[in-house]
């Protein structure tokens, strides 16, 4: 198994595919920086948990896409579907399959926000010297992982009834980065318009909190996540039957 | 045959290429990137933001930069995969070398023609009514796809000169480097890789950039050809180095002619470009160019008679002076440099002439002497030519040109300048033969007689003065209508004919002239009771006031400033705003820029008061001062007007980023909300009326410095303390300690 997740990872991050789209993102993740949570959100400062989380939103879609791209390319290829008939007949389970699908995108998305939050931090120390981030772990955590587990399940589900239909969803990513509200996806919507909301503190900002409303949905979000896996693997045994 | 058939399969094989339909396929899709890159500051014409921008400015250049890369990559594709040495055998390198780099010229054009396609609805769409599909496609043909031949030119070039990937690379960079650095901003002929073009106008189409675009396009090909046609030369032979193949090389004098004439061609017609003079860069002020006069009254008529090809662009005219006395000793005539004299006679004879190169503010002096002794005689001036641009304003207007849809001619650019024959008595008569279908203004004066020429001109003839100041036609309604005892002529670009009647434009102007006139004083601009207002072209840079004439630019009624809620709560009261800059800014009251102040906060208010007095105390509560006060309370809360601290820690840039937003929300928001709190001060809106009619009443006074803040609060009597920080939002406790 080890072996499998090995070169599985080796298949999905050493190639020139991974590296460009780790380019791209980091590029879009500066350029965000310093275009637009540079002038602050809402009013309040650019290190702030609410301008740093508009800052993960804003950067959530294109590392999406970027997740989906690699998944398109390396197990719902053409080239994929024709070696699909010998990867049915190892003793490798479909559970398992997708789990290591899911890890391998997993460590690729891990990848993206490593060098896209070391730039947030690296923006922050050097433009503002502030090395407060301890603060910043948990909103992380509450606006990425969702996002992940929906995109990638939802994305190999998607995935294994049409390869096509992957690419819709990376449109639908596209289209869904502008909300606002509790159902806001990415929480860049959500995250710019609350703190206008808020009463102001005493340091002239709006304390930071999240909605249960929000909190709730980002649940809801992983638990349609795992639903999403299940299915995964449900169609791809049922395909492997088949085969 | 054997380069043919190379280009066929060579064609086929990119054709099918992955990174050539990727190339292609980013090309296409930067356009739209540019209208998000890309911060205006200034509202636009709708083909500037819809043409210019996406094609012009951002497809251009990043389609440039994307065929260099796929150029050096196909260029080195057999290099490095090691199958040089067997291709070589098969074909010669040089023939092969040429056959892709065609190709890929041919699949770059294909692309080109596929994006304007692409993008031939939605911008067709956008722009409805001003949308000119000529113009559109001419865009494409004119600045892309040269562009991006001239990029894939060089490319290839200094692949086959380097054999080196990242050498050429370097080169690319530092070429394009050039043209986009500073030394090149407003330069037409430097810019090789990212077209200058100052704007587009909608209502008055020149086709003057595009003609300035081509011309530099074809600069740049005769050049990246010469280059690229050397570099063909440094193709390697027996696995010889550069220097050792291109001696190999040199006699192959079918490549090395061509090359020679390429490049130098492309530097002849740089040398020689017909549209910018050679004057200095700066406007130079000269005390007097009027040479002694010792006879009053020397010329006793004037004929003018001016032909105008717009398919050229040019001009051929005559000029007859009956002279009464000639001037003794050497005599001077002033013209535009672009003009050539043909002949120049007096009395039936040749009159030697010498013109010298020595452009100032776009005019050339001729130097000519007459017989002193034949008194009574005519002197006749034949000119020709295509007016050339002086070049102390030619990076930020085009004020002389000849197009098929607008003809704009200023001083020298219509008719020579005797200055030592005038008089103040003098007078002439013009006749003009152009385009039956455009409306002409000479002098600002609608031009009324004309005969039809029956072959699509109308020659127009009328009385003028002897140095003719203004020559414009175009496309041009006029609405005639009368307030008071003051007659207004309201000319606009046909093409506005829907927004002027959708905003009701022209009870606007009444209402803007009637207001002004009852509160602040009559616009001193009206002469004679009459005045002509008219909508410039956008290439023309700006409005002004002359005695008798108000003239605004052209994006006074575009679409983009009417939305700019900045300025009014609706396009009708944007154009409410533009028009009382009559009486605020340069065309009136003079008002010195400063972080407080300027003749926005003036003109905003006095907006307010007007739409207060037209739709009620309740709107202009709702849409003016409630706005102002909101926006003044969120610059308040903004986190750097809050800790200015960390604004000194950020680059330049964005300090002045920050600043230029803080100075917008200044005039335009604070400003009248402190104009506001003067009026209350000093004893309500009759009394505030009062002192602003003062101000305009001593506008002379302020011509020079500007009036300021603090002549403002001393006409009012009043400090600054009385109204700082009044007008703030309950938010603005620590405003106080943040620098504007």
């Amino acid at each position: 198994m080890k072996k499998i997740i090995y070169y599985e990872l080796r298949r999905m991050l050493l190639n020139k595919t991974f590296f460009g789209m780790l380019l791209v993102n980091g590029l879009f993740a500066w350029f965000t920086l310093s275009y637009d949570i540079i002038m602050g959100t809402a009013y309040t400062a650019p290190f702030s948990l609410w301008s740093y989380c508009v800052y993960l939103g804003r950067t959530l879609p294109l590392a999406m896409i970027t997740v989906l791209l690699l998944l398109a390319n390396y197990y719902y290829s053409r080239k994929q579907k024709q070696v699909e008939i010998l990867t049915s007949a190892t003793p490798v389970s479909s559970f398992c399959q997708i789990m290591i699908r899911t890890l391998a995108a997993g460590i690729c998305f891990l990848l993206i926000y490593l060098v896209v939050i070391v730039l947030a931090l690296l923006f922050y120390v050097s433009f503002f010297r502030f090395h407060d981030f301890a603060a910043f772990v948990l909103p992380s955590v509450v606006l990425l992982l969702p996002c992940f587990v929906l995109f990638t399940s939802l994305g190999q589900l998607l995935g294994s009834i049409h390869r096509s239909l992957v690419y819709v969803l990376m449109l639908l990513a596209f289209a869904l980065h502008s909300i606002t509200g509790a159902f806001d996806f990415f929480g860049a919507g959500y995250f710019s318009t609350v703190p206008l909301t808020l009463p102001i503190g005493t340091d002239g900002e709006p304390a930071f909190e999240i909605s249960a409303a929000f909190l709730i949905t980002r649940l809801l979000y992983v638990v349609l996540g795992i639903i999403c896996i299940y299915l995964a693997t449900l169609l791809s045994a049922r395909k492997s039957q088949k085969a | 045959m054997k380069l043919f058939s190379f280009y066929r399969v060579e064609l086929r094989r990119l054709l099918l290429s992955r990174t050539v339909a990727a190339a292609a396929v980013l090309s296409m899709l930067s356009l739209p990137l540019g209208n998000i890159l890309y911060d205006f500051s200034s509202s636009r014409a709708m083909s500037a933001r819809y043409i210019l921008t996406p094609v012009v400015m951002t497809g251009t250049p990043i389609g440039a930069i994307l065929w260099a890369a796929v150029m050096i990559m196909e260029a080195d594709r057999l290099q490095r995969s090691g199958v040089h040495i067997l291709t070589d055998t098969v074909a010669p390198p040089a023939l092969l070398s040429a056959a892709r780099t065609l190709a890929l010229l041919t699949i770059s054009a294909i692309v080109t023609a596929l994006t304007s396609l692409v993008y031939l609805p939605s911008t067709a769409a956008k722009m409805s009514y001003l949308f000119s599909a000529g113009f559109y496609f001419a865009n494409f043909a004119v600045f892309m796809l040269p562009t991006w031949w001239i990029s894939i030119l060089f490319a290839d070039a200094f692949y086959q000169i380097t054999r080196r990937v990242e050498l050429s690379v370097v080169l690319f960079i530092a070429l394009a480097g050039v043209s986009v650095s500073g030394i090149s901003s407003f330069n037409y002929f430097m810019r090789w890789f990212n077209p200058y073009v100052i704007t587009y106008s909608d209502g008055f189409p020149s086709v003057w950039p595009l003609r300035i675009g081509l011309y530099t396009r074809l600069i740049w090909l005769c050049i990246a050809a010469g280059v690229w046609l050397v570099s063909i030369l440094c193709v390697r032979k027996y696995q010889k180095g550069l220097f050792f193949s291109f001696w190999k090389n040199r006699k192959k004098l079918a490549v090395l002619t061509p090359a020679v004439l390429s490049a130098a061609t492309g530097i002849f017609l740089w040398h020689f470009q017909p549209f910018i003079d050679h004057g200095p860069h700066d406007y130079k002020y000269i005390d007097n160019l009027l040479m002694e006069i010792d006879d009053a009254n020397r010329i006793s008529a004037i004929q003018y008679s001016l032909s105008l090809n717009p398919a050229l662009g040019t001009i051929s005219a005559k000029a007859a002076y009956d002279i009464q006395v000639p001037y003794r000793g050497e005599d001077v005539l002033q013209l535009n440099p672009g003009y050539q004299i043909t002949k120049m006679t007096y009395d039936g004879e040749n009159v030697p002439f010498r013109t010298v190169d020595n452009d100032i503010n776009g005019k050339r002096s001729t130097y000519f002497e007459l017989p002193k002794d034949l008194y009574n005689k005519t002197l006749v001036i034949e000119y020709s030519g295509f007016p050339t641009q002086g070049r102390c304003w030619a990076n930020s207007m085009v004020q002389d040109t000849i197009d098929h849809d607008y003809i704009s001619l200023s001083s020298t650019a219509i008719v020579p300048r005797l200055d030592n024959y005038y008089s103040a008595r003098g007078s002439a008569v013009i006749d003009i033969t152009i385009p039956d279908n455009l409306m002409p203004f000479l002098d600002y004066t609608l031009m009324t007689d004309f005969a039809d020429n029956g072959d699509g001109t109308k020659t127009w003839r009328a009385a003028c003065s002897e140095i003719v100041r203004d020559f414009t036609a175009g496309y041009y309604t006029i609405n005639t209508f009368q307030i008071g005892s003051l007659n207004v002529d309201f000319a606009y670009g046909t093409a506005y004919q829907g927004i002027v009647e959708e905003n009701d434009i022209e009870q606007t102007i009444i209402d803007i002239l009637t207001y002004g006139s009852e509160h602040y004083g009559e616009l001193w601009s009206a002469e004679q009771n009459h005045l002509l207002l008219r909508q410039e072209s956008s290439m023309f840079g700006g409005g002004y006031a002359l005695h008798g004439v108000s003239t605004w630019f052209e994006t006074v009624l575009s679409p983009d400033t009417l939305s700019d809620m900045d300025k009014g709560a609706s396009a009708t009261e944007v154009f409410i705003h533009e028009m009382l800059h009559q009486w605020w800014g340069g065309l009136g009251l003079e008002c010195a820029q400063e972080d407080l102040w300027s003749s926005e906060g003036l003109t905003v208010y006095s907006t307010y008061r007007l739409v207060k007095e037209k739709y009620g105390a309740l709107y202009a509560q709702q849409y003016y001062v409630d706005a102002w006060a909101e926006a003044v309370d969120n610059q308040n809360r903004s986190f750097y007007n809050r800790h200015p601290e960390y604004l000194e820690l950020l680059p330049k840039v964005y300090q002045s980023q920050i600043a230029s937003a803080n100075r917008s929300i200044n005039h335009y928001q604070r400003m009248p909300l402190m104009i506001l709190k003067a009026e209350e001060l000093v004893g309500g809106e009759d009394k505030m009326d009062e002192i602003l009619r003062r101000m305009y009443e001593h506008q002379d006074e302020f011509r020079e410095n500007g009036f300021g803040f603090a002549d403002f609060l001393q006409y009012c009597g009043l400090t600054e303390e009385d109204i700082d920080g009044k007008c703030a939002s309950p938010h603005n406790d620590s405003a106080g300690s943040a620098s504007f």
